[in-house]
């Protein structure tokens, strides 16, 4: 682009290698996902050693494929909460729709006898709806997206709870009760069903484990390589330069939302067609555990700074958490306590890396 | 002396609960011709006309929007329609989808009841050092109160100076379960616990009575063979909406304690859930509360039992009881004791019989 | 004061040989609510010139600049671009038509890596459909050349612009606007937060641009950094036009004397010397030398 220029040499090639070959080591230590890997190894051995199993069968595929199914309920979600969290933007409705979603399923599957994958597109496009309603109120009106996601986190909830008592004669689970409902066996080998069942462990590992996987490749190759996601770090690191720069930071907000809402309705889908039924208020409370995951996999509660594999990671913790105290034999409470500690660990170190990020290197 | 009432009005509440259940599974709400000979007043009338016109009763709780306190209300709003009566209100102090019930908004409720002078009342004594003084209160004025599910206790019964309690003694029901798993040999017993109440853990402590261990359900680590009974609290968020994920706890239970080969489940959500997860152990499972999943499960033999607390009846039997009382002026029902409303084992071999109220929502 | 449009008219034609400026406000004015942000202002710039719009703070400056840069519309008044009227959308709809703003806040992501920020807006791709991605080694490698270029050496493609010095992240915004192929480049108070060894480099890079065949608005309350480079000078105070004159019109005295409102400072110099109190007189005498060391006295 430039004709001349100003009397200034680029460095010499030579030292260039040198310091390439340092620096691939330190840019691996300043990833913001360290800190969640070096917390979910500790917490994997932590439990491989606190195994009260005859047959320690926290290493083995039962411990294995247990882990990762609550993982993959969590995960699923915290990954686009974790790309919207680094985005800039909270969505607190997103565990109260993953219920909301398995009850639309199963009131059109199970009541109403709508074609299981025909359900599935109604359901994917009430979840896009959510989305964009969360999505345009947070842009238009400015209001925080926490409050404006908690509205729609209590109008979903009364809607969800009210309606299925309403639709289901008073009780608060809706069950398939027909013999073969069309669609539902296909669907539920797609998304509810398991996989490398075996001798040693026949239930199998949980299909939603291929869609916890699925999500996290998508996600973490969106943000780190597709111009979306350079968007998406604009808008959470400054939004009023991302705009200067033109960047469209109302449209990329959007889509994040609706990703959330669809993520929700994934894991509705997977619930539906595991269980063939649905339970009024499902979902709510995993709201703050997306977040957790998220700030655990080291993205920034304000924005701009974050990845998706840590939200992964994140999740997983979390899943190995709920599990690995039933098989160290630890009376179930001490989960909460045990994942306080973690977060505040994990968020120390993730703040240690981020401040590194930011030093000025002369 | 105790016992010995107790165990008549168990035996009474049984055999009306089992006529109600009949006339309520046949007739619902239309006018149909009462049934046999020992049939209570309440199922005459409800075929011939309105007798309770005039009546106002309110029905106050602390309950919820949930599972349970809709067959509840359900129960109390069939009774007053059979009846003729006016269910002024149906309250749940917890219905705004709240943590727990608010005990003061609940105690309020109850004085505007007695300031609006209703006919008598229907009330769970959720806080009893709160309440008992606003109910007696109600007695000093005239208002019979029925008390229900909470408070059925016969000093609180006293103290409020209620007509009787109708309710379903948690421990009753776990040890009728427990009873229940020691006919099926499958002794070693864990009870699932799905979220913080006393309630639960009487249940629990009453499966260990029942298969003769004890009064109390043990915590910690199951032992390799039974008879005994082993607690497991489940900790995944919000746990009997999120039945699929708890599971996961139940199942990791089962892997590391092979002796067990019997599961109570105290809430029918996580009931299905786990007949659908299929142990490899094959354990006998349990659960308390009806629906139709546990009513098909109970059909094809995937589940062993379930406890019906009846709590329909929790809602149907104050109404009549406090009409009875209007009516005749004075009539006394349950001699200063809890009229129970269940528990009622429902297996393989009686559920086609609960069938029509599960459908109905009275079960 | 001197309007000195009509004479300085002539001395455009004569200067440029009749060429279209590049951008140019004609009488824009602004207004927010009952506050004149801009009254009747105009400006043009041509290609490979540098115009400076001087003015203390308050004088309307970032006002001028959102209107250039087309965040807001004027008014009054009208832009010209390559000497059509034009009513920009928005940002990058100026943007689109060459016109970059490098703004005092630099519209930079300090937690974004160099490369990422440095093509913000403008990443290059690969790919086509659900498979295009960034070229994320390419975008590294001409970042690295154009940064390069300004003498900066980036060494970690992940540092972050936090790491980045104030005169750097200048350098980086300015070699980003050039890149993207602005036509006219839009520097607001570039060297207002560097020392003097940075600042050196900015002006450096200011004449290259210029240099270059660009055209370059350069904003700045320091007539000090302004004179070395600019061909025309704007000056602002409070929304209106103190003055518009070209580099052989005027001397840095009186620029900087103008900027520094001399003439208030000697008329409050000779107030206070009225005053009977000895040490008022003091403080008079001290004003008035201010005054004439602020006119005499080089950066």
């Amino acid at each position: 682009m430039s004709a001349t220029s100003p009397p200034i040499a680029t460095p010499p090639a030579a030292a260039d290698e040198r310091l390439v070959q340092i620096s691939r080591l330190t840019r691996t230590l300043r990833r913001p996902e360290l800190g969640s890997l070096l917390a979910a190894l500790f917490v994997f051995i932590m439990f491989a050693i606190f195994d009260s199993s005859s047959n320690h069968l926290w290493l083995k595929q039962t411990g294995i494929a247990a882990w990762t199914q609550q993982a993959a309920f969590f995960g699923i979600v915290a990954v686009p909460v974790g790309l919207l969290m680094i985005g800039g933007e909270f969505d607190l409705s997103a565990g109260v729709m993953t219920g909301v979603t398995a009850i639309v399923m199963a009131l059109l599957v199970g009541k109403w006898h709508v074609n299981t994958w025909i359900a599935i597109l109604i359901t994917l496009a009430f979840a896009t709806a959510i989305g964009l309603i969360n999505g345009y109120i947070v842009v238009l009106t400015k209001l925080p997206s926490f409050i404006v996601t908690l509205a729609t986190f209590f109008v979903l909830r009364g809607a969800s709870t009210g309606g299925v008592l309403l639709l289901n004669s008073g009780s608060t689970q809706i069950t398939v009760t027909q013999a073969h409902p069309p669609g539902l066996s296909s669907a539920k080998s797609i998304f509810g069903s398991s996989f490398f069942s075996s001798g040693s462990l026949p239930s199998g590992y949980s299909t939603a484990i291929l869609w916890f996987i699925g999500v996290t490749i998508v996600g973490t190759w969106v943000l780190s390589r597709t111009t979306f996601g350079n968007w998406i770090f604009a808008s959470g690191g400054d939004q009023n330069a991302a705009r200067n720069t033109g960047v469209p930071v109302n449209r990329t907000k959007v889509l994040l939302f609706v990703g959330t809402a669809l993520a929700a309705a994934l894991v509705g889908i997977i619930s539906f067609t595991q269980a063939s039924s649905a339970v009024s208020e499902q979902g709510v409370g995993y709201e703050f555990f997306y977040i957790i995951a998220a700030v655990v996999g080291g993205c920034l509660l304000t924005g701009g700074y974050g990845s998706a594999i840590g939200a992964a990671l994140g999740a997983c913790i979390i899943g190995m958490a709920f599990e690995g105290v039933i098989y160290a034999g630890w009376d179930s409470s001490w989960d909460f306590a045990f994942l306080g500690v973690i977060l505040f660990l994990a968020v120390v170190v993730n703040t240690l890396i981020y401040r590194r990020a930011l030093k000025a290197r002369r | 002396m105790r016992r010995l009432s107790r165990t008549i009005g168990i035996f009474a509440a049984l055999g009306v609960a089992a006529l109600l259940v009949a006339a309520c599974g046949s007739s619902s709400s239309s006018n149909n011709t009462s049934k046999g000979g020992t049939t209570t007043s309440a199922v005459n009338i409800a075929a011939s006309g309105k007798p309770c016109s005039g009546y106002k009763f309110a029905l106050i709780t602390h309950g919820d929007n949930g599972s349970f306190w809709s067959v509840v209300y359900k129960g109390a709003k069939d009774a007053s329609a059979d009846l003729g009566c006016t269910l002024t209100e149906t309250y749940g102090s917890q219905q705004q989808g709240q943590a727990e019930p608010d005990d003061n908004a609940e105690n309020a409720q109850i004085q505007d009841a007695i300031n609006a002078h209703v006919n008598g009342m229907a009330v769970s004594d959720h806080d009893p050092s709160l309440m008992n003084p606003t109910l007696a209160k109600a007695a000093a004025a005239g208002i019979p109160v029925v008390l229900l599910n909470a408070g059925c206790d016969d000093t609180d019964i006293a103290a409020t100076k209620a007509l009787t309690c109708v309710g379903q003694p948690e421990t009753l029901a776990g040890t009728a379960a427990g009873a229940y798993f020691k006919t099926l040999g499958a002794t070693n017993v864990l009870c699932v616990i799905h979220q913080s109440g006393q309630n639960l853990l009487d249940r629990c402590n009453g499966i260990a009575t029942g298969l003769g261990v004890g009064s109390q359900c043990k915590t910690g680590s199951a032992p390799s063979s039974g008879p005994a009974c082993t607690e497991l609290t489940l900790s995944t968020p919000n746990a009997a909406s999120n039945p699929q994920q708890a599971i996961s706890q139940v199942t990791a239970y089962l892997q590391t304690h092979t002796g067990i080969n019997a599961v109570m489940t105290l809430n029918n959500a996580i009931g299905t859930a786990l007949v659908t997860s299929a142990p490899a152990s094959k354990p006998k499972i349990a659960t308390f509360d009806l629906n139709s999943g546990v009513q098909a499960d109970l059909t094809n033999g995937s589940m062993a039992f379930a406890i019906d607390q009846q709590q329909y009846l929790q809602g149907y039997l104050p109404i009549v009881f406090l009409y009875l009382y209007n009516k005749d002026h004075g009539q006394s029902v349950g001699g200063g004791t809890t009229v129970a409303s269940g528990p009622l084992v429902v297996t393989k071999n009686n559920v086609s019989k609960v069938a029509a109220a599960i459908a109905a929502g009275q079960d | 004061m001197n309007e000195t449009t009509g004479g300085a008219t002539h001395q455009k034609a004569a200067n440029t040989n009749g060429a279209t400026p590049a951008l140019e406000v004609r009488s824009v004015s602004k207004y927010f609510g009952s506050v004149n942000a801009l009254e009747d202002v105009s400006l043009a710039v041509y290609a490979g010139q540098v115009t400076c719009v001087l003015g203390d703070n308050g004088a309307g400056k970032s006002t001028l600049i959102k209107i250039l840069s087309g965040v807001h519309s004027p008014d009054k008044g009208e832009v010209l671009c390559d000497g059509e009227t034009v009513n920009f959308a928005g940002p990058r709809d100026a943007r689109a038509r060459g016109i970059a703003t490098v703004f005092q806040d630099l519209a930079t992501v300090p937690l974004m890596s160099v490369w990422r920020n440095f093509f913000l807006g403008n990443e290059p791709t690969r790919g086509w459909g659900p498979l295009q991605r960034m070229d994320v080694k390419g975008a590294q490698k001409i970042m690295r050349e154009e940064m390069s270029k300004m003498g900066i050496d980036v060494r970690d493609p992940d540092q972050t612009v936090g790491t980045l010095s104030g005169g750097e992240r200048q350098a980086m915004a300015i070699a980003r606007a050039v890149y993207f192929g602005a036509k006219v480049l839009i520097l607001d108070e570039p060297t207002s937060a560097l020392g003097v060894r940075q600042s050196g480099i900015v002006l450096k890079y200011v004449i290259q641009a210029r240099s270059m065949g660009r055209a370059v608005i350069f904003i700045t309350h320091n007539p000090h950094h302004a004179y070395p480079v600019g061909d025309r000078f704007v000056l602002l105070k409070r929304g209106r036009m103190l003055g518009s004159y070209s580099k052989a019109e005027t001397t840095l005295e009186q620029l900087t004397s103008l900027m520094a409102g001399g003439a208030e400072l000697e008329e409050l110099s000779h107030e206070l010397q009225r005053a009977a109190d000895p040490e008022l007189k003091e403080v008079a005498k001290e004003l008035a030398a201010d005054a004439a060391t602020e006119a005499q006295t080089p950066a």
